[in-house]
């Protein structure tokens, strides 16, 4: 269940948020978290804000496949190649950012 | 196209990179060889509790690029296939009698087992010439109702993620005096308790990504704890759910059952303590019934006595029915029951995509576009596919 | 209970459900289209009869949009545009058009004469004639506003009928996808964005020096209006014994129309566009063509997928995803409305 589509904060007002769900697609929704600020990106589920995004977390999830990868690579060692280019693959997409 | 920085952005280009799927289907298949070479496993059976998993799942066609003996199940997920029948009756006997009904587009279709004065569902009853609105948000319905004085009610179907919305509206007082609620919000642990034990056999659970928002991961724990299901909370792009494939294989290789968050970008252990007060503050946990499945405990939402004034069924003298009352509420012939519980595929159904279609849908599992009948349909099974790839 | 439902009117399987209950099925084969001609016997935009060494291309359409005025159009350049449109995907050149408008009692007079003057400019800049038509008032309530019914004329020497589809031809699409419907969605929505724009406007531009130059090359043309890219895809599937297969990387959709459909929980295979082609060119010319497309203003035309011969899974129309996977691409079912789940 539960589309969640992620916006950014345009500005709070009260219990209410203006929130920008790219290329000018604005909306507002209630805020149902503790504390959101403008210019934070948000999960927003049928007209409610249900949580926010962590940018530090954001590429964490990686860590397992690399992880993974690592340990295949001990026992099957041709998976040392997915590591190298999983790296490879990732530096370019946040790259692709900056 | 995407601005510095964005997430929103980065988490389209990130997490539907088809180089990035590559890699990680190919270490779903090592593990797959090594939890055969190792094990002898011939089969794995990954159950997820979310619609919108099913929906990456089939959009993305997930199912075709995965080893034969992984097969991603549905369980009981979808909020609208599993709201009883009694509440969508309620729903349009109050439209019919001139009441405005507001709701959300899927469960604007959904069909009742009885028909009330020749209507099966709300868009009948609009064809009738009900007043029938269909929202996004329940915030859209209040402003609606908010300009008109006429008596209306919100169908307020929905799990944990939806439900503070409501909770959050009446407690800002946003609520206009003329819109009440017939609340039939259901909590998704115990239903996944209630899967596990009856269907058995799961190798592992994907959880739900946006539930675990409002909830915190830490309500799974059971399942890794008292089932040894490797359980892993997951989002909802394509790599999130192949991520969350390779955690379980991982962790079935291991014989290390845990809870892991992989959507550790909005996911926490505690979850959104804010909107945990709101739905504590509004809503008691009842016994609660669930459309094919029946009464499971303490898995429904009622609203508390402090705001029986939002309520529909006492506002419009309707009586829920209790336990003992309660019938079975598929229509003959309806196995959605053994689908909501992932204990039986669409394809096992004799009636779909012959009585039940998506425009013109039977059971439960069909009417929302995310129910697992629907998704069948729509984006049909592994084998007309694997050919393609 | 048996009845008239949104659902009928969705241009989904209902809707060909319904025509062919209440039409197809009770017509004599040869009622369906004149010898040598195109009609009821395969859907197409527009149907043809022969006339002296070429064809007569017809069709008729009626329009009804909510709300009657929307980002990028109206309802009358509506009416107009998917007319001439409709000729010129059959390989048609637009001559005449004739209008039947049906008005709710007390609409305004303002209103009307916009729609109307929008119609007429539209059909003046493409030097089609008005030749006929007619007006009816309904009393107020008995209809929504405005409905406006437009027939159209055009001359063909060669007509591109949508059957001739052969495996190894190429899809190409002239435009971004789901324009049209994204901006009726938006707007019945509420939402506040100048980045929706419907992309009514009339083909002739694109299909005229197309027509002229590849008639033998172009299998078939469509403008995917309601019922989107997904139903007219899968309408040639049907109807020409090929399997289609899509390349979901390679379909332009603008990010706002993506963002828009993932909040709305829609698909934008299935949203409208009405100034945007849909062809099958054989593999030998796809370059050209595409080229083609490109020096006539069309830049973000792109082929997106191709037809294949395959006879164990006839008529279905196959996505290979972002990720490397495949899905099918069912025509869609049931009035579009949004979801939360």
């Amino acid at each position: 269940m539960c589309l969640g589509v992620y916006g950014k904060v345009v500005r709070v007002e009260g219990e209410l948020a203006v929130v920008d769900f790219g290329g000018g697609l604005i909306k507002d929704a209630l805020v149902g978290v503790e504390e959101v600020r403008e210019g934070d990106y948000v999960v927003v589920h049928a007209g409610i804000i249900v949580s926010r995004l962590s940018e530090e977390e954001f590429t964490e999830v990686f860590r397992y496949v690399e992880e993974a990868a690592r340990q295949l690579a001990q026992t099957e060692s041709r998976v040392a190649e997915y590591l190298e280019s999983m790296r490879v693959r990732l530096q370019e997409n946040l790259s692709g950012q900056k | 196209m995407g601005q510095q920085g964005d997430l929103r952005y980065l988490t389209k280009k990130l997490f539907r990179d088809k180089v990035l799927a590559s890699q990680i289907i190919r270490i779903i298949k090592e593990y797959w060889e090594l939890l055969r070479a190792r094990k002898g496993v011939e089969e794995v059976k990954i159950m997820n509790f979310c619609g919108t998993h099913e929906y990456t799942t089939t959009h993305y066609g997930i199912r075709s690029v995965l080893p034969p003996g992984v097969n991603l199940v549905a369980g009981p997920g979808c909020p609208v296939c599993i709201t009883p029948s009694f509440y969508v009756e309620a729903a349009v006997k109050l439209a019919l009698e001139g009441l405005t009904l507001y709701t959300y587009g899927d469960a604007y279709k959904l069909p009742a087992v009885k028909e009330i004065d020749g209507c099966r569902s709300l868009s009948d009853a609009r064809m009738m010439g009900a007043d029938v609105r269909v929202v996004y948000s329940f915030l859209d319905a209040i402003r609606d109702a908010a300009k008109h004085d006429k008596p209306s009610v919100f169908l307020a179907v929905g799990f944990e993620t939806t439900c503070p919305a409501y909770a959050s509206g009446i407690v800002n007082r946003l609520v206009p005096e003329n819109l009440a609620l017939i609340m039939a919000g259901r909590l998704t642990p115990p239903a996944a308790r209630f899967a596990v034990e009856r269907v058995g056999a799961v190798s592992g659970v994907i959880a739900p990504g946006h539930v675990s928002t409002i909830t915190g991961a830490g309500v799974w724990r059971f399942l890794p704890e008292e089932f040894d299901i490797p359980t892993v909370v997951s989002g909802f792009e394509p790599l999130d759910v192949l991520i969350a494939i390779t955690l379980i294989l991982k962790q079935l290789l291991e014989d290390e059952p845990k809870l892991v968050i992989e959507y550790s970008r909005t996911v926490t252990m505690e979850g959104n303590r804010h909107a945990k007060r709101l739905l504590a503050e509004v809503f008691d946990t009842v016994d609660a019934a669930w459309r094919g499945i029946g009464f499971i405990e303490k898995s429904g939402y009622a609203l508390n006595e402090n705001f029986s004034r939002y309520d529909a069924f006492r506002l419009y003298g309707i009586r829920e029915p209790s336990r003992e009352e309660w019938r079975h509420d598929l229509l003959p012939g309806c196995i959605c029951g053994q689908v909501i519980l992932g204990a039986a595929k669409p394809t096992d159904c004799r009636l779909f995509m012959k009585r039940c279609t998506p425009g013109t849908p039977y059971g439960p599992c069909m009417v929302s576009v995310e129910g697992s009948c629907s998704i069948w349909a729509r984006m049909g099974g592994r084998e007309a596919l694997v050919e393609v790839v | 209970m048996s009845k008239i439902s949104l659902a009928h009117g969705s241009g989904g399987i209902e809707t060909s459900q319904l025509l062919a209950r209440l039409i197809l099925n009770r017509l004599p084969e040869w009622m369906k289209s004149p010898d040598g001609g195109l009609g009821l016997d395969f859907p197409d935009d527009s149907a043809a009869i022969p006339v002296g060494s070429g064809y007569v291309v017809t069709t008729i359409d009626a329009y009804t949009v909510s709300p009657i005025f929307f980002p990028g159009g109206d309802l009358g350049k509506l009416a107009a545009a998917g007319t001439i449109n409709d000729i010129l995907m059959l390989g048609g050149k637009p001559v005449a058009v004739l209008d039947a408008i049906v008005i709710e009692e007390g609409t305004s007079m303002d209103d009307l004469s916009r729609l109307v003057g929008s119609m007429i400019s539209l059909l003046q800049e493409e030097k089609v004639c008005l030749v006929g038509g007619d007006i009816k008032v309904m009393p107020r309530g008995q209809l929504d506003g405005i409905l406006i019914t437009t027939a159209g004329i055009g001359v063909a020497s060669k007509i591109i009928a949508d059957k001739n589809i052969r495996p190894g031809d190429k899809i190409i699409i002239s435009g971004t996808i789901g324009e049209h419907g994204a901006a009726i969605l938006a707007a019945q929505q509420g939402i506040k964005s100048d980045e929706f724009k419907s992309d009514v406007s009339p083909l002739t531009k694109l299909m005229l020096p197309l027509i002229e130059d590849y008639a033998e090359d172009i299998h078939a043309a469509r403008d995917p209006t309601r019922g989107g890219v997904a139903m007219a895809l899968n309408d040639w599937a049907r109807g020409s014994q090929t399997m289609i297969v899509m390349y979901e990387s390679e379909l332009p959709i603008r990010e706002p129309v993506v963002n828009l459909c993932e909040m709305m929980g829609v698909d934008p295979l299935n949203l409208a566009s009405e100034g945007t082609a849909l062809l099958a060119v054989s593999p030998e010319k796809a370059e050209e063509v595409l080229s083609r497309m490109h020096e006539l203003g069309y830049r973000e035309a792109r082929i997106i997928g191709e037809a294949r011969e395959r006879a164990s899974s006839v008529g279905l129309v196959v996505l290979k995803t972002l990720i490397g996977g495949a899905r099918i691409l069912e025509p869609p079912s049931g009035e579009l409305v949004p979801r939360i789940c």
